[in-house]
């Protein structure tokens, strides 16, 4: 999965805000998820994405893992990411 | 009026807002356009939007609505103002970047810029839009800037710059090719206007000023009107 080339984001502070130019959508994502975006947009694949965030947030993999794919899921339905995992 | 011209057709483009953020690779034109505003009260940006992105805001404001709007304190001045879409908003949220404002902070010297606000407008030939003489001071408003959105190569439509008590012109800007920008000084002793748009194609156009508040995270958050 890569993110959208029509969806823009931009750092502010904590969030990560998102906009999608496809559909006219703003999107603000805090925290965890924020990194979570940031690592995918600058071109890691899913797997690394998890391995960096492994790295460096105190989370065991399993949790890491269920809460990844609901992000993605989420990235999908918002058409936020494109592409085959 | 000067014929100073900075070199900035060159194939890469001093400074480019893309989807990875502000991009800057030319430091020495840079110091020519610096050079340029002093002199003139303007410089160029060529190809400041990235081509691919143009594509997409050019395609999101012709799904647009356009409105007539009357500037009723600048002479009546009438244009064609797009309803706020996609295409707005995804300038706005590329200009308003920090490195961005830092180089036009820069090359400008102005005071420190915290936002960009505007708006996509159009002006078609012979629909009698016009804009008459004003210098935009106020609002917190520090530096003009109007990027080209048109489809098409347009005729008229110029910006001119003059000194506010001789009335002397000192710079008039064409800005034909989409895509590129051009940045321009706001001051008392100053005015402009964009003459009338000729020929058969019309101007489409997102103008506005960089602005000393409010902050730019307060804008991109903020409800459409």
């Amino acid at each position: 999965m890569k993110p959208n080339p029509n969806v823009l984001s931009k750092r502010l502070g904590e969030e990560m805000v998102l906009f999608n130019l496809d559909t006219d959508h703003f999107y603000e994502l805090n925290g965890s998820a924020a990194r979570f975006w940031e690592l995918l947009n600058a071109g890691s694949d899913d797997a690394a994405v998890r391995q960096q965030m492994l790295a460096e947030f105190e989370v065991d993999p399993e949790q890491l893992a269920s809460e990844a794919e609901a992000l993605m899921a989420s990235f999908r339905q918002e058409g936020l990411v494109t592409g085959d995992e | 009026m000067s014929n100073f011209v900075a070199p900035t057709d060159s194939a890469t483009p001093p400074v480019q807002l893309t989807r990875q953020g502000t991009i800057c690779e030319s430091i020495e034109t840079l110091a020519l356009l610096r050079l340029q505003f002093q002199q003139q009260h303007y410089f160029r940006l060529p190809h400041l939007i990235e081509p691919a992105l143009l594509d997409v805001v050019q395609k999101q404001i012709d799904h647009g609505e356009f409105y007539e709007r009357v500037h009723t304190r600048i002479d009546s001045n009438k244009e064609l103002c797009l309803r706020e879409n996609a295409a707005s908003a995804a300038l706005l949220f590329l200009i308003n970047d920090e490195k961005f404002f830092e180089i036009i902070q820069q090359l400008t010297a102005c005071e420190t810029i915290r936002c960009f606000d505007g708006r996509i407008y159009r002006a078609n030939p012979g629909n009698g839009h016009h804009d008459s003489w004003h210098n935009d001071i106020g609002d917190d408003r520090l530096v003009g800037m109007s990027i080209n959105l048109s489809r098409e190569e347009y005729s008229g439509g110029v910006l001119q710059l003059r000194e506010r008590e001789s009335g002397e012109t000192v710079s008039e800007i064409e800005n034909v090719r989409a895509g590129d920008a051009v940045v321009f000084r706001l001051a008392r002793s100053l005015q402009h206007r964009i003459s009338e748009v000729t020929g058969e194609a019309p101007k489409t156009a997102f103008a506005g000023w960089f602005k000393a508040q409010p902050h730019f995270s307060q804008l991109l958050k903020q409800p459409r009107s």
